[in-house]
């Protein structure tokens, strides 16, 4: 189980107003560990949460969805985010699955989240010495494996939360993010399956420069050809808690 | 399903030479609240944040030579915003730094160091190394 627990605060000095709507204390639990628990070099003490705005990792998680829920790790070794992102061909999966992609200046854990198996695998670490951050060091590490269900459930209720949020202010990003969340929630079977396909693939099928409309068809015909084997040979031709 | 927006976090620069040059004249580093730690022309600091504080000792000329320069030469988001990109990135002493347009402050940009997990997508390979 992940949770998002969200406490609004103001944000005196915070000039974007996205921003400053959604400025908060965010505690990220896993399984009832506060992943985003810290040092705080300037008060030398420990706490469970982070200031900073949500706005970004909710965007972000709304762009990844997909990858989350079905994308799995790619090496035969476990690396933390900063250590992959330092190569070039190994970014782009950092910028999918890790939390650390998702900052825009605020702090969040080296947080990565993929599909393993029958499962999401949620996998934190420690701050090392190589963090542009001065005075925060998040202190958890940990994995734990958790249910696709329960984890796209815990998703949804935070983007929820912070779209509830900004109801009532006029901005570009917040009509984005809510147009892209509505229609992430209104596909039909079809585009989900085609959705979670491509996702496995690391391709975002929701941009048409990564899968063109052609790609999309092909894609589909391939997925049929493939559940028919599948089907034949008496196995889940997906996994069952979307398709 | 509808097709997407482009990314904001990807360098894609579809101006002319000459337009980036008008474009970086019209930019400039403002900074914001939630990066200070120390008083500076964005205010006092006041406010509970754990955003990545600005470095005291990095001058606001800098910062924004930074930024000027990221637009002229076309390190810049595809997305727009108020008419300016809304992303803009740039080195600054071996540190590549991300510039976010201020909305409702056109042409103003905060900045913030990046880490490897944040850089930008950049398929017309435009950043230079550091």
């Amino acid at each position: 189980m992940i949770d998002f627990a969200i406490d609004w605060k103001e944000a005196p000095g915070v000039r974007d107003p996205v921003l400053a709507r959604t400025w908060c204390a965010l505690t990220i639990r896993i399984g009832g560990v506060p992943v985003t628990r810290v040092f705080d070099r300037r008060t030398k003490g420990w706490r469970n949460s982070v200031y900073g705005s949500v706005f970004p990792l909710c965007r972000w998680i709304v762009d990844t969805l997909w990858f989350l829920l079905y994308e799995p790790y790619r090496l035969p070794i476990p690396y933390g985010s900063r250590d992959l992102a330092r190569n070039n061909a190994d970014r782009p999966w950092v910028h999918r699955h890790s939390l650390l992609a998702a900052r825009e200046g605020g702090a969040l854990p080296d947080l990565t989240l993929f599909r393993d198996g029958d499962a999401v695998l949620a996998r934190w670490l420690r701050d090392g010495g190589d963090t542009s951050h001065p005075s925060l060091r998040f202190v958890q590490e940990g994995q734990m494996r958790l249910s696709p269900d329960a984890f796209r459930d815990s998703v949804e209720a935070f983007v929820h939360t912070v779209l509830q949020r900004v109801a009532d202010l006029p901005h570009a990003d917040i009509a984005q993010l809510r147009d892209d969340w509505r229609d992430l929630c209104s596909l039909t079977p079809e585009e989900t399956k085609l959705c979670a396909w491509s996702a496995r693939l690391g391709i975002n099928a929701h941009y048409d420069d990564e899968l063109s409309d052609n790609a999309a068809e092909g894609l589909k015909a391939m997925i049929d050809r493939l559940e028919g084997r599948m089907g034949k040979q008496g196995e889940a031709p997906l996994d069952s808690q979307q398709e | 399903m509808r097709r997407r927006n482009p990314r904001p976090r990807r360098i894609r620069c579809q101006f002319a030479d000459d337009e980036l040059a008008q474009l970086a004249e019209r930019v400039r580093y403002r900074g914001s609240g939630e990066h200070k730690s120390h008083p500076s022309p964005a205010g006092r600091p006041a406010l509970r944040s754990d955003a990545t504080p600005c470095d005291p000792h990095i001058g606001w000329t800098d910062i924004n030579a930074a930024l000027v320069e990221g637009v002229r030469r076309g390190c810049i988001s595809e997305a727009h915003e108020q008419g300016f990109p809304k992303y803009v990135w740039w080195w600054l002493d071996g540190d590549l730094y991300e510039a976010r347009h201020l909305n409702g402050f056109a042409g103003q940009y905060k900045g913030y160091r990046l880490e490897h997990p944040e850089y930008p997508r950049d398929p017309d390979n435009r950043l230079p190394a550091p």
